[in-house]
């Protein structure tokens, strides 16, 4: 059984992808519109992404060119209109393993996911690890030093993105952008509060990494003893 | 609908009931049901806004959704519209909404005479 989100606005192709890729006998989290698409295919590790093009808010292929710059290889295949060749070929070019056009096919589908999951085997136990802390992104389960620590869904991503960011120093802007998907500045201090907890539950249970925050500039996830907490 | 239309029809529900029997069926033509309502409305809006482009997006999601369900008439229409949304004036392009709307309610008519559901049942009048 595999773990897969689909991203798709039409409430029917919704209902009959979903309805075959569970005879199938996998687990489908449905999306449908851009944001919302987006946040899953970042915060869950899926085992594939079935993605329409056309959303609501936004282009489809846009979310895999942003997985792949990340470095997120979760396996995708678009759905799109059997008129519209241009966008099987950007899919493709940008990093989509595979394509499917509209009127669908059941069994084609069905064959192309058991393809696309044959490819690249099950993917649940993937994880982030850093310096004793490890994220099971399947479980969505944090562990540092081999205990499980209680974080909320944000403080989940939070830590995901600084893990992905390692010794490397983030902005607010850009946790803002990433991790709140807001492109404007609130105007108030929700990341260092965030920040604030996650630093205290990783001091708590005995982290090695420090997350500090580096004056005029923002945070880092670092094993180095520079910067304050 | 024309005969061509009604063998398209007769083999979309074909497709639908080897994949997922009579559930699926019924599902897929109440979604569907509820798609051309919501397409066609807001194929209506964007005419009168003059929004072209949302015209055309319109056309073009109710064409794939039209497609899948063997509304061959009506998927031809959609992709007329959707063709023609920036290009043509208001008048064609009412006419040619008008002709999708009628369209969709004939076939979203011959689905319920299908299943056997009450009349008008998910269906829109053009």
């Amino acid at each position: 059984m595999a773990k897969l989100l689909l991203v798709e606005d039409d409430r029917m192709f919704a209902e009959l992808i979903r309805s075959a890729l569970k005879e199938e006998g996998h687990a489908v989290d449905v999306a449908t519109e851009h944001a919302q698409g987006r946040m899953l295919a970042f915060v869950h590790d899926y085992d594939a992404i079935v993605l329409d093009v056309h959303l609501p808010g936004g282009n489809g292929l846009t979310i895999i060119q942003e997985l792949r710059r990340e470095s997120r290889a979760t396996p995708i295949l678009v759905l799109t209109g059997a008129d519209r060749p241009a966008d099987v070929v950007r899919g493709l070019d940008i990093g989509a393993d595979d394509y499917l056009t509209k009127p669908l096919d059941l069994d084609v589908l069905k064959a192309r996911m058991r393809a696309l999951l044959r490819r690249n085997g099950p993917r649940r136990i993937e994880s982030n690890a850093f310096g004793g802390i490890l994220m099971e992104r399947g479980a969505h389960r944090l562990l540092v030093n081999g205990q499980k620590v209680q974080v909320t869904p944000r403080e989940y991503a939070l830590l995901s993105y600084l893990i992905q960011h390692a010794e490397e120093v983030v902005t607010r802007t850009e946790l803002l952008e990433k991790v709140w998907e807001l492109t404007f500045d609130p105007g108030s201090n929700v990341v260092d509060v965030h920040v604030a907890r996650l630093r205290r539950k990783l001091r708590e249970h005995g982290a090695l990494p420090r997350l500090v925050t580096v004056r005029g500039a923002g945070f880092t996830l670092t094993l180095g003893d520079e910067g304050e907490e | 609908m024309s005969e061509a239309g009604v063998d398209a029809a007769r083999s979309a529900l074909a497709r639908l009931r080897r994949w997922g029997g009579e559930s699926l069926v019924g599902s897929m033509a109440r979604l569907f049901a509820e798609g051309v309502a919501e397409r066609t409305g807001a194929m209506r809006a964007a005419l009168a806004a003059g929004e072209r482009g949302r015209l055309a997006h319109a056309a073009h999601s109710l064409k794939t959704s039209c497609g899948q369900m063997g509304a061959a008439d009506a998927e031809r229409t959609c992709r007329a519209l959707e063709a023609s949304a920036h290009s043509a004036d208001h008048t064609a392009l009412d006419t040619l909404v008008a002709r999708v709307e009628q369209e969709c309610a004939a076939h979203l008519a011959w689905l319920a005479r299908e299943l056997d559901v009450p009349p008008g049942a998910g269906a829109r009048t053009g």
